[in-house]
């Protein structure tokens, strides 16, 4: 379901361009309340930007991503609060143990052929198995978790003024929009979307689909990483109840799918939505908690799901009705 | 350990495996007969006991005896959700499934939340502390009803899947629902049976639960990973395979309670549950 996309014309360019020029002048115009939802919506598209490399553009559906946005948060948050490394190199240790992880889990799914919702399943298992572990194990905070000091400190990716937070997040977006943007190009990208659409075909193509595997993970999974460095340095706390949680496992997925799976915009469209609405929901006046207002906007969020996926299975920006109907053909 | 206590672990870790058992005989019903997986099939088990824990406390109605009115909601809603929305992703690839079903259950979840709120949340009933005393041992009484009930609903679902013409149906749309079709049978019509038949066990699993176990509108996913586990290790394709699946499962975690904490206990079973997908992707039962 590829096609080659013809080069940007001018009105994408100057589309781009505003675009650009707006989200880089946000933190001047929002207060800080305004500025922590810009960081938190941004940080959720992120994240299901590197969801959609996984499940979106290699079939890979995992619902272990938090195993890797865990391992990124407690790496540099560990190698910060025990050996004072900056949290700007723990990034990179811990996208590390990200794609190590993805590696492993990789390596041993092609061994074993797990695929499909059983390779969800071993995902959702690992997150269960590595959850229970962290909580026990009292020298990684065990489940009370880690607190960072609150203080101003650039060189260790901690900052007072919330506007430098936001510079980063959405630098680390452009990178993961940019990376989506040339694997989707290269021959890595249309191996993938070869394996998504049928393995066994694509193996008998001549399709590496082992090694494919194991670099959109590995990718995928230092993205996300990363992502959980910056949740660590931004909320100042982590715990394996939250990091590894179903919550952000869930916002990651319902970003990509909604918004447009094997899209480089799609996930940053979904889960930039999903943030929106939960704020405009809290904004109308109908005196709804916070915390009704989340209920009945996670309750629409599955109406939304549903619906998209029986009458849009591509998604928002995603060639939906095409894809289904070649689906239907190729059963029939 | 005393052995008395070792014994008593285990024969709790029976009682909580039927139950997981039936829990996981209507996701493993769908998976088998219409290739649909239902990652809902856990809130319909915590649907059932909300009903259960409303009649409860709205007119004091015991929470088995709810069962009689639960059940047949849960055969009208499963096919209600069946007709207007399983239905048309029945030939879609597993992943459609999974996020429609995943909507569902996130619908369901936040309804449960509106109205009753996030609390944990239990019947006490009379009966509720109750023990049965057999010779050293104490078996609570509520948990030996639930796993009665349990083996006698699986063992119920066993037989009409073996003896009816409805259940020959259901077995014969899982071996090749094309042949089936050719055969005369109703195959849309069995579909939606056999996922109404779902929702039942579903909901008589449910039921049982306020008695003695703690449910909240999130343990629906709880529910959920535990069937999947069972039909990795037991197969979807035999109910006998489901209920090895469930004693397994329910054995394992209470030697593991024992012999570890509670939470290792927990991680030790997904780690055989990969064990599982890697030595037997097809569960015990399956074929290789």
């Amino acid at each position: 379901m590829f096609q080659v996309r013809p080069l940007p014309n001018t009105g994408t360019a100057v589309l781009t361009v505003t675009l650009v020029v707006v989200v880089l002048a946000l933190p001047m115009v929002l207060n800080s309340y305004y500025l922590t939802l810009a960081v938190s919506a941004a940080l959720w598209a992120y994240l299901s930007l590197c969801w959609n490399l996984s499940g979106g553009y290699a079939g890979l559906f995992s619902f272990g991503h938090t195993a890797f946005f865990a391992a990124g948060a407690y790496t540099s948050t560990l190698l910060y609060t025990e050996l004072a490394v900056s949290p700007w190199l723990g990034m990179f240790a811990g996208a590390g143990m990200g794609a190590l992880l993805a590696l492993i889990i990789a390596v041993l799914a092609v061994r074993y052929r797990i695929r499909g919702m059983y390779f969800s399943l071993a995902t959702v298992a690992v997150v269960e198995i590595l959850r229970p572990v962290l909580d026990t194990w009292s020298s990684v905070g065990g489940s009370t978790g880690i607190l960072l000091p609150l203080l101003n400190s650039p060189g260790n990716m901690l900052f007072i003024k919330r506007a430098y937070y936001y510079y980063v997040i959405v630098g680390l977006v452009a990178v993961a929009m940019l990376v989506t943007w040339m694997i989707a190009r290269s021959r890595l990208g249309y191996y993938a979307i070869a394996i998504r659409e049928d393995e066994t075909a694509a193996e008998v193509s001549g399709v590496p689909s082992a090694r494919v595997k194991r670099q959109m993970l590995a990718i995928s999974a230092a993205l996300t990483a990363v992502g959980g460095t910056f949740y660590a340095q931004f909320y100042l706390f982590i715990q394996p109840e939250i990091v590894l949680g179903w919550d952000p496992q869930m916002q990651m997925i319902l970003g990509t799918m909604v918004g447009g799976p094997g899209t480089v915009a799609g996930p940053v469209v979904g889960s930039l939505a999903f943030s929106v609405l939960t704020e405009v929901l809290q904004l109308l006046p109908i005196g709804w908690s916070p915390e009704i207002a989340a209920i009945v906007m996670r309750l629409i969020w599955g109406v939304i799901l549903v619906a998209v996926m029986l009458y849009l299975p591509g998604g928002l920006l995603g060639m939906g009705l095409h894809a289904r109907k070649r689906a239907r053909v190729a059963r029939a | 350990m005393h052995p008395l206590d070792i014994v008593q672990a285990l024969l709790y870790g029976v009682v909580y495996g039927s139950i997981y058992a039936l829990a996981a005989s209507g996701f493993a019903l769908t998976l088998g007969v219409m290739q649909i997986v239902n990652f809902a099939h856990g809130h319909f088990i915590v649907v059932a006991g909300f009903l259960s824990l409303l009649l409860f406390r709205l007119w004091a109605v015991d929470p088995f005896v709810s069962i009689a009115a639960t059940v047949p909601l849960a055969f009208v809603l499963g096919a209600a959700i069946y007709s207007l929305v399983l239905r048309h992703v029945v030939m879609e690839s597993h992943h459609t499934q999974i996020m429609v079903t995943l909507g569902i259950g996130l619908i369901i979840e936040n309804v449960l939340l509106l109205a009753f709120g996030g609390d944990l949340r239990l019947a006490s009933t009379g009966y509720t502390s109750r023990t049965l005393r057999l010779g050293g041992l104490a078996l609570s009484v509520p948990k030996v009803v639930a796993a009665v009930l349990a083996v006698v609903t699986v063992a119920l679902l066993w037989a009409m899947l073996r003896y009816t013409k409805l259940g020959k149906a259901i077995r014969a749309s899982t071996d090749n629902w094309q042949a089936a079709t050719l055969m005369g049978i109703d195959v849309r019509r069995v579909r939606l049976y056999a996922f109404g038949l779902s929702a039942v066990t579903a909901a008589v699993a449910g039921s049982s639960l306020p008695t003695f176990y703690l449910l909240s509108p999130f343990s629906g996913i709880e529910f959920l990973l535990k069937a999947f586990a069972i039909v990795v290790i037991g197969g979807v394709e035999d109910v006998r395979g489901v209920v090895i699946g469930g004693l397994l499962l329910g054995l394992l975690e209470a030697a593991a309670g024992m012999l570890f904490s509670a939470a290792i206990g927990s991680a030790f079973t997904f780690a055989v549950v990969l064990v599982f997908l890697a030595w037997r992707p097809s569960g015990l039962l399956g074929r290789a």
